[in-house]
């Protein structure tokens, strides 16, 4: 949807609005979204769309998706939480997901950053390297 | 025997395989041509994209949360939530003496069934023009071969010349036969009949062409022998505007590299007009802000930075040369429309009435 230059002024504005020290703060963000669909400013749905990108990108900034192939012991989710925390330098909430198509190893999606150390994505840069 | 021994080793190392770290998207848009991509924060401006399928992309357009990126391929098989890489490099082209005699596409792959071309090196096909510094001044002429030019303009190489007219007056004609008379002059310098002649390389870019007409054109200069001094980039009616507007872009590198080697070349863009068409639809489906005749703001440095690529480099950079032959099409003898008036940056005209 086009939304109007003001519109996602304001919509960028909000989200400033609504981190403390670097960190997205949750009651803020439904303060500002139950505000902003009560009063009902001029292009609203718009904002909130906008808004609500900016809401996403943050909050996927902040989230490791790890795979792996099979469920991981606590003792390894607690090393690689404090791990990949350390390395990006912020609080990371980890997600863990289990998908056996990647035969072994473990994924790592931070962001847009991609971290694959799975058997998969190593058979299949030894297919391209040797075709 | 250490060397079979550090051959293995490399390809060892190739083979091995770790963790990989790679910048994603997720494509969220696409059509015509173009996709809006969210996420891959790390993205460079004019960085190669890869979608699923080896299909390359190009990104255009870095903004807050997406990238607008243009298709190099055909885009049927993507969909809308099909995770794509960046690759970390820009779109380069492959460059080098085994171009000569072949006919290449906009991104120096080759297309005229020879076979496959490996360059010497690879070089980007967006490159800032040499400085002040490395520039000298014109001092040999290119012989066209057409003498009342020759005789009354005279072309010296590394400098620009626009050949401007209406459709079908003889504008290509004039660029086929200078480049068929440096594949004469290039020959008799060989045989020892001209003295202190430097060879002159050239490239041809066809651009938004009927495919026959490119034919004919590799035709006329097979027949003349003139190939084997020749590399011919076609981005034709048929190819993407994206390939179209790149095409004197890569036939440009192409150049560079002969000059860098202290060559001298002769580069002819035939058409800019049309590139400047395809620039327009690539810009428009891009959604940025149009000018005059729905032209970006941009559509003069599209022109200036190409046409600045050219020149005359002094010896301590190695002494090449590359001349432009830009051909500009008029409609009913207009050369006060826009793009016409856009290319101005030119040393001199050869207008058709």
């Amino acid at each position: 949807m086009k939304i109007s230059k003001e519109a996602r002024r304001t919509s960028r504005q909000l989200f400033r609005a609504c981190m403390a020290d670097g960190k997205l703060d949750e009651s803020r963000v439904s303060k500002v979204v139950s505000s902003v669909a009560q009063s009902k400013p001029r292009g609203y749905i718009g904002m909130l769309d906008a808004f609500a990108r900016l809401v996403a990108h943050e909050v996927d900034r902040q989230r490791a998706l790890v795979e792996s192939a099979t469920p991981l012991a606590p003792a390894t989710q607690s090393e690689l939480q404090a791990s990949l925390s350390k390395k990006y330098d912020r609080q990371l909430t980890l997600d863990f997901s289990v998908n056996p198509e990647l035969l072994g190893g473990i994924r790592v999606k931070v962001g847009s950053d991609v971290w694959d150390g799975s058997v998969k994505a190593r058979l299949e840069a030894l297919k391209t390297s040797l075709s | 025997m250490s060397n079979i021994l550090q051959e293995i080793e490399s390809q060892i190392a190739g083979l091995k395989t770790a963790v990989t770290k790679s910048n994603v998207g997720i494509v969220r848009e696409i059509g015509d041509g173009a996709a809006k991509i969210e996420g891959l924060s790390d993205v460079m401006l004019n960085e190669m994209i890869e979608f699923p399928g080896g299909v390359y992309g190009l990104a255009l357009n870095l903004e807050e949360t997406e990238v607008g990126c243009v298709l190099l391929g055909a885009g049927e098989n993507i969909k809308a939530g099909d995770e794509v890489k960046t690759t970390g490099r820009l779109l380069s082209v492959p460059v080098g003496k085994s171009l000569l005699g072949r006919v290449v596409n906009a991104l120096g792959q080759a297309i005229d069934g020879k076979g496959d071309i490996k360059g010497e090196t690879q070089y980007p096909v967006e490159k800032l023009a040499p400085g002040i510094i490395a520039r000298k001044s014109v001092s040999v002429p290119v012989q066209t071969g057409i003498m009342s030019i020759d005789a009354m303009i005279p072309i010296g190489r590394g400098q620009r010349e626009l050949i401007i007219g209406d459709r079908s007056t003889g504008k290509t004609t004039i660029a086929v036969d200078a480049i068929i008379s440096q594949a004469q002059q290039n020959k008799a310098a060989e045989q020892g009949k001209l003295k202190g002649h430097k060879p002159l390389y050239c490239i041809y870019v066809a651009i938004g062409q009927k495919q026959s007409n490119i034919a004919r054109v590799v035709k006329t200069l097979e027949d003349a022998g003139a190939m084997e001094y020749t590399t011919i980039v076609s981005a034709s009616a048929s190819d993407s505007a994206v390939n179209q507007y790149l095409a004197p872009y890569a036939g440009a590198a192409i150049g560079e590299w002969f000059m860098d080697q202290g060559d001298d070349v002769l580069i002819v863009y035939d058409d800019l007009s049309k590139q400047a068409v395809a620039y327009r639809q690539v810009s428009l489906i891009l959604k940025r802000p149009s000018g005059r005749e729905a032209y970006p703001g941009d559509v003069f440095y599209l022109h200036s930075r190409l046409l600045e690529r050219s020149c005359r480099v002094s010896e301590n950079y190695g002494g090449g040369s590359m001349t432009a032959l830009p051909i500009i099409e008029t409609q009913a003898g207009d050369v006060s429309a826009y793009i016409p008036t856009a290319i101005s940056i030119t040393g001199g005209q050869i207008s058709w009435k």
